[in-house]
Formats: structure tokens, sequence, C-alpha cells
């Protein structure tokens, strides 16, 4: 039996009006509310008050209860999370980041997303129970 | 009235792209925004001493695009690299991030400066 550990929680506040155009295209930008205008615009705001784990491949991002695995981590990625509540999902399940801001994941983007919808970190995989923070 | 103001040029540091950009504020436009979380970055600081222009903190104190003189982003990313250029805001990442990414088409040598260190600014006459 799997059992999850949730790592992050965070409702979704608000969906830019041009997150939509990125989303198409396989790409979802995260941030917290605090992003300025521009970036708002192109983003799904969530409601993030602090993240202190660790983003690795094999984690599970939730959004609206649709899971996708996580295949890559770009160096950056965690940071951004902690400090802005960013970060870039791509929907393309590859297994070298891209660029040092993206988590690549398995599953397609979805085409919407409805602001309180909850954005969900968890582990599920066995074989990490034990490591860092267990 | 002479102007407080004074231009600097910014070149892409090692391994960077685009640029260089030559900025100069005025009345209207002012406002160094560092949109790098964790505070201002010294690169914006520095651009703003030299100029004249106001640093600010994009994430606690945004001013509105009308006001931005330039951007300073830290991010290899898609979001903070694209969408500024997009909008013919002057960016200086300190990443050295080449365009890439849906928004890698709007991403121009007239707008966007990649790799910046604060030897890559100075002050132009």
């Amino acid at each position: 039996m799997t059992e999850r550990r949730l790592i992050y929680r965070s409702r979704v506040s608000r969906v830019g009006e041009r997150a939509g155009e990125l989303m198409a295209g396989g790409l979802m930008v995260l941030f917290g509310e605090q992003a300025p205008e521009a970036l708002a615009e192109f983003s799904v705001l969530h409601e993030h008050t602090g993240f202190a784990g660790v983003l690795r491949p094999g984690l599970v991002v939730a959004i609206g209860g649709e899971a996708y695995r996580v295949t890559a981590v770009g160096e950056r990625a965690e940071q951004n999370l902690r400090l802005l509540g960013h970060f870039v999902l791509k929907f393309d399940g590859a297994g070298v980041p891209e660029l040092p801001g993206h988590v690549h994941v398995h599953g397609d983007c979805p085409r919407a997303v409805n602001p309180g919808s909850w954005l969900e970190i968890y582990e599920d995989d066995p074989g990490q129970v034990g490591g860092p923070g267990a | 009235m002479t102007s407080v103001y004074r231009k600097v040029r910014v070149k892409a540091g090692p391994g960077g792209w685009g640029g260089p950009l030559v900025l100069e504020p005025d009345e209207r436009r002012n406002k160094v925004m560092s949109v790098t979380g964790g505070g201002i970055h010294p690169v914006a600081q520095r651009i703003a001493e030299l100029t004249g222009a106001q640093a600010i903190d994009g994430f606690f104190k945004p001013a509105p695009d009308a006001e931005v003189l330039c951007v300073v982003i830290d991010c290899g990313g898609t979001a903070r690299v694209g969408v500024y250029p997009m909008k013919r805001i002057p960016t200086i990442d300190i990443y050295p991030a080449s365009p890439s990414g849906p928004l890698a088409s709007f991403i121009k040598e007239d707008v966007f400066v990649s790799g910046v260190r604060l030897d890559d600014i100075e002050v132009v006459a």
C-alpha cells in the first residue's frame, strides 16, 4: 500500500486572462498572489504561504484533483517556489529540465483551472520513505 | 532645468545573450523593478544608483508598467523571461538565458540582455 505524504497545499485564487494561451501550449505558470500584474496575466495565482520541502522527480503535483508525476526539476524551481510560490509546469514528461525554473510532469496540461481548486504536491512512492525529512 | 537622470549601457555577461541595452530614465519611466524575489537584486540597485532612478521590489511594491524603466529578473524560466519583453519593457536577466519557450519570439536583443553582472553596467555620456 502506498501512503501519500502531503508536502504542499495551496488554493488557486485567480487565473490570469492569458494563462490559457500558455496552457494550450502545455505550460502552466504558477505564482503566489503578490506577482506583479504583467506576470499575473499569464499565471495561475494561488495563496502561497511558504514551502519548506524538497522538490524532486517522483513527487506528484495535483491540480484540482488531477495528478501529474514529476519527471524533472530545474535547479531554480525549488527556490522560486519557496520565495514566490512560483514554478513553471511543463507537461512533456521530460527527464532532463529544459530550463532552471521548470518542473516537468507526465500528462496533458489541463485546458482550464478553476479558482478554488487545490494545488497539492505529495509523495506516494514507498521507495522514498525514510529519505530526508522522514 | 537639468535632468537628474543619467544614461547607462547594460551588456550581456559571460554566456549571456542580447543587448546591449541603453537605459535612460525620464519623469515618466523612472523605476527599476526587481522581479527577483528575496528583495531588490544588487544589479537593480546598481542601475538605479547610476541612472538616478528608483529601485523597487516588484513583488511587494510593484509599479504600473508605464513607470518601469527596466525589470531585473533572475529566473531561467518562461514567465519572467518572456512576459516583460513581450510588453516591450527592457529586461535584464541575471541568469545567462537565451530565448526559448512559447514567448521566445518576443525576446529580442533590443529589449533583453542576460548573464548581467554588476560590472556589465556602465554610465554613458
